[in-house]
């Protein structure tokens, strides 16, 4: 009984779970004739209409006279544009964002927490902890990505990285394009222990910088096999710390805002290590310290909630609006926009429009930059480019951050990055130039293996005469004397409908394979709350009502009933 | 409004390029309060690059400077507030009863709007403080109120001498003896936690000085609590305690006694008007409220004499806010101690200008007017002490931060892009000091309303 109830309520917990377009791989052959496409060699230069022989993973010959062989798959990509593949500078693609803990872990002692409680984990390596068929790997491929740059997920001092090539092998050790790449830091306190502020982690980094540097002279001075020279200690965080130390490998410090950077500014300038900028939103008033310093930056491209505005339906009011619209009514002002509300707006838009154009000003100040999908969705980033592009960013900086740049930072570029000779066969293929707001990747070439984007409809069939799906009901469910409501909205698109089911504490999942048959339809939902529980649905329309049931898990199936609540009737 | 905006962008604009700018500035005809020399009608101050370059009568400055006319204003030193938690992001290392490790002047806040409130009173440098969660507690931060700047370090007064936070009583036995059930449980637990974190910190230099000299053959493990504490009883760093009961004030001194420490300064020390004789032998001076007490048990031995009495017993004595409301006027909790005390004026201007300076080491660049120290000034329509006093500009090293005819609604220098707007009005939660920032939730009602309440 518990047991159910519980996973009625998960039923409703949005998870993240995004409606996949289907991929499928194609071919057995790892030879590909590439014929006539756009083709863009690298940033900057104009597209060209050719072809591509691919060999073995390897690009072989670029022209448009030439011939393909007898084993190669002919690939009749007409008048697609194609572009060296994307390249992810920061992500943590293929791990598994671990639930936070509710309750903050029970340690022996405050302050005495040691280094991994403190968040210090520099040993923890990106590929332990890879799954590779995680569909992380898949969702940034289809976005057009090749090679993603994979950190641990960590705190003060998360872990090192593995360079990963986005393809679909069983294994995560064929992923790897090269390990121990570089290390990740951030201003995240630990969970529960010591450091507990910013300025905890500030304190705590440094001493801990510092101890690393004394370990590399200490094992010097022990390895002169002098006398009275008693045993270094040994500690792993000192030792997974050291290349770092030795500028053999980047530090990559996790700054989103301005002061962030400020602060990682002022530790870098202390001491020394190589330092990038990652997964940066905002940095404006700290550009002129960043341009001093040198210091590459990653920008995040999960911009403000800029579009979603625009998007908003009509009749459907913002929290935002919401709350101001309460206070002109207590005001006695129902219908008057303050001069304060007006600038306080005003000033929100600059901000936002300061947000797209960090981009335009990283390129002016000729800092080299690339971008962290860290935080960022891969179905979005194309489209937050594209607002960073209006906002001044140039097509070839642009593209350059997507690919030469990120190939240059991570020591790739004699293989990725542009399309040439000799250089890995991995390409993204759009139906139009890139920078066109409707174009769609079409398919993505890693190494050589081709992986086709295939456009399915969300919805099968079609509803009866009598039926007007589109719109909302309302939904009731009795699990066993717990009655639990909300509300199901669906979406004509194209040919078919899609769907959502909306719980009354506003916990959204999208419906997957949708199928609707006269008056019949039927869905599924799928959850996770630690792990994924599907649940079919199966409603029956009458008019503007309907019943059905709903079968969770292992657990068991419950009446659904409801009716429209909005909507064409 | 128009005007207004315009304003603000040429705030914006210029900003990312400002780096702590000096102002060149004529202030004329004021009735000058210099607290050093007495009170000077009809005078002109003249500041250049950012410094007093003379006072006195008919001054000219450089061909189209900036000019102030204060006929008929008080032109004072700017307020320095000893006590406070503004354009910090963390007051709080909770995590141990000693972290003199951690520094707030490494998470400056350039951007809270406290700060530009504070110029609205006439102040000029605030202490940003370490909370008192911990008997030792962080490092603290002098800051100079460069309001628009946005480079954290720009805030930080160069030359400012290094501060720290000691806290004694319920703070600290709150947080870690009935919150963790670790020392200290009591007051005397308290005492403990100094002697042996000195003691500590005696044998940690040891131990550095042997490896340097050669004694020690491998370098021993660097600690940045112990280097700090270390720094401590080589006077290096000043203490600034948050204390109230004149018994735990005593056991502090025979402690800083017994380790050679010479520089403290007690904050709040409610109860120090009992012990006043014994604070002045010691040379420790005192940084109070006018009149804020009763908000926890150990605060209930109190009066508004306080300033007056230490003050009268040759104890440096300052008035503080500890809260971004009571930094707006200074200037009336400083004149509270003419009502209780009948102290003089400069006496009460003093509690809020030249002896918050010297508790912070710094009162040879700032606290009085005097050709040479910094241009940090504090112009008031009606004195300063009067409860019709109005701060009309306000200056930090010449340049004109706060003029109160030019006061735009919205400052901010920083805006979330993200903001929802809400008009609703709420009303304030009560009032209290900040001394608990970042503590206080997780004590009574757990890590998860914490976290609920900063997200982390």
């Amino acid at each position: 009984m518990q047991n159910r109830r519980i996973l009625w309520m998960v039923l409703f917990v949005f998870y993240g779970f995004c409606l996949k377009a289907q991929e499928y791989k194609s071919g057995v052959t790892k030879n590909y004739f590439i014929q006539n496409v756009w083709l863009t060699t690298s940033p900057g230069t104009a597209a060209v209409l050719t072809s591509v022989k691919v060999r073995d993973g390897i690009i072989e010959e670029i022209g448009p006279g030439i011939k393909p062989g007898f084993d190669y798959k002919i690939i009749k990509a007409d008048s697609q544009y194609v572009y060296a593949g994307f390249i992810d500078a920061m992500s943590h693609t293929g791990i598994k964002k671990e639930e936070d803990k509710k309750e903050t872990p029970k340690l022996p002692s405050r302050g005495l927490a040691n280094y991994e409680q403190s968040g210090i984990t520099p040993q923890n390596n990106a590929l332990a902890n890879i799954k590779p068929k995680d569909s992380s790997i898949s969702d940034l491929r289809k976005s057009g990505f090749v090679l993603s740059h994979v950190f641990p997920r960590g705190r003060m001092i998360a872990g090192n990285s593995t360079l990963i090539a986005l393809n679909d092998a069983e294994h995560e050790d064929k992923l790897v394009v090269k390990n121990n790449v570089a290390m990740q830091a951030s201003f995240t306190p630990a969970n529960g222990a010591s450091p507990s502020t910013v300025i905890g982690v500030i304190a705590r980094f440094k001493e801990f910088y510092q101890n690393t540097g004394l370990a590399i002279d200490n094992e010097a001075r022990f390895a002169k096999q002098n006398l009275g020279h008693k045993k270094p200690e040994y500690v792993e965080e000192w030792q997974a710390m050291a290349p770092v130390y030795k500028k053999l490998m980047p530090l990559y410090f996790v700054t989103p805002k301005s002061k962030d950077v400020f602060r990682a500014v002022e530790l870098q300038k202390g001491m020394g290590f190589q330092m990038v900028l990652a997964d940066v939103q905002h940095l404006q008033p700290a550009i002129d310290k960043v341009k001093a310093g040198g210091y590459a930056v990653l920008l995040s491209p999960q911009l403000p909630e800029e579009q979603k505005e625009e998007k908003k339906e009509k009749g459907e009011k913002k929290e935002g609006q919401a709350n101001a619209d309460a206070g002109r009514e207590e005001a006695g002002k129902a219908n008057e926009r303050t001069e304060e509300e007006k600038g306080l707006e005003k000033r929100k838009k600059e901000k936002l429009q300061e947000y797209l154009a960090q981009a335009a000003l990283l390129e002016k100040n000729n800092i080299s930059f690339a971008f962290s999908m860290a935080n960022a969705k891969p179905a979005d980033f194309l489209k937050s480019i594209r607002a960073m592009k209006k906002a001044g960013l140039s097509e070839k900086a642009a593209l350059s951050a997507l690919t030469t740049t990120p190939a240059t930072m991570l020591q790739v570029a004699g293989q990725y990055g542009t399309l040439e000779k000799g250089k890995s066969a991995s390409m993204v293929f759009f139906d139009k130039a890139v920078w066109d707001e409707k174009a769609i990747i079409k398919q993505v070439m890693v190494d050589g293996q081709m992986y086709v984007n295939e456009e399915k409809p969300k919805s099968e069939g079609k509803p009866g005469d009598g039926l007007k799906l589109e719109g909302e009901w309302s939904y009731t469910v009795d699990v066993q004397g717990q009655v639990e409501t909300g509300r199901f909205k669906f979406v004509k698109e194209g040919k078919g409908y899609s769907g959502t089911s909306t719980s009354d504490a506003n916990e959204s999942t999208p419906m997957e394979d949708l199928i609707i048959d006269g008056n019949k339809v039927t869905f599924k939902l799928m959850i996770n709350s630690g792990q994924p529980t599907p649940v079919t649905v199966e409603l029956t329309f009458t008019n503007d009502s309907y019943t059905g049931n709903a079968t969770i898990g292992e657990a068991g199936s419950f009446v659904v009933k409801g009716s429209k609540t909005n909507g064409p009737k | 409004m128009i005007k207004a905006i315009n304003f603000i962008w040429i705030i914006l604009l210029t900003l990312p390029l400002c780096v702590a700018q000096k102002g060149d500035v004529l202030i004329k005809g004021g009735t000058v309060l210099t607290i050093s020399q007495g009170v000077k009608e009809k005078t002109d101050v003249l500041v250049l690059n950012g410094k007093i370059a003379g006072i006195g009568k008919n001054l000219q400055g450089p061909i189209g400077i900036k000019s102030i006319d204060a006929t008929g204003l008080y032109v004072m030193p700017g307020i320095i507030d000893a006590h406070s938690h503004i354009a910090i992001d963390a007051v709080n290392e909770a995590s141990h009863p000693v972290t003199a490790e951690v520094n707030v002047g490494e998470a400056i806040d350039p951007f809270d709007i406290a700060v530009y409130r504070a110029l609205a009173g006439g102040v000029t440098i605030s202490h940003a403080m370490h909370g008192s969660a911990n008997a030792i507690g962080g490092q603290c931060q002098t800051i100079k109120h460069r309001y628009g700047n946005m480079d954290p370090e720009t805030y930080k007064m160069e030359g400012a001498p290094r501060t720290i936070k000691f806290a004694l009583g319920e703070n600290p036995i709150r947080t870690h003896g009935e919150g963790q059930g670790i020392v200290p449980r009591t007051r005397m637990g308290v005492e403990q936690v100094f002697r042996s974190a000195f003691s500590e910190a005696r044998v940690y230099r040891k131990s550095q000085n042997d490896f340097k000299s050669g004694l020690l053959a491998m370098a021993p493990a660097y600690n940045l609590r112990m280097e700090t504490l270390a720094d401590i009883l080589d006077g290096k760093i000043l203490i600034h305690c948050h204390s109230y009961r004149a018994d735990e004030i005593l056991m502090l001194m025979n402690v800083l006694k017994d380790f050679g420490v010479k520089k403290i300064c007690f904050q709040h020390v409610n109860e120090g008007f009992k012990v006043a004789p014994e604070l002045a032998a010691f040379g420790a001076s005192a940084s109070v409220f006018a009149d804020w007490w009763a908000y926890k048990f150990e605060v209930y031995y109190s009066t508004a004499y306080n300033a007056a009495i230490l003050t009268k017993n040759g104890v440096v004595t300052s008035i503080n806010s500890d809260s971004d409301e009571l930094i707006r006027h200074l200037y009336h909790e400083a004149a509270k101690t003419q009502k209780y005390g009948g102290l003089t004026d400069d006496e009460a201007l003093k509690l809020i200008t030249l002896n918050p300076a010297i508790q912070l080491g710094i009162d040879t660049r700032v606290g009085s007017l005097e050709p040479g120290k910094d241009g940090d000034i504090a112009i008031f329509e009606g004195h300063p002490l009067s409860v019709y006093a109005i701060p009309q500009y306000t200056l930090v090293d010449g340049k004109v931060v706060f003029d109160r005819k030019n006061d735009p609604a919205d400052m901010r220098l920083d805006v979330d892009p993200d903001e929802k707007f809400d008009f609703k009005f709420y009303e304030r939660v009560a009032e209290r000091d900040k001394c608990m920032q970042d503590v206080t939730e997780t004590l009574f009602f757990g890590q998860q309303y914490h976290n609920a309440l900063h997200g982390h």
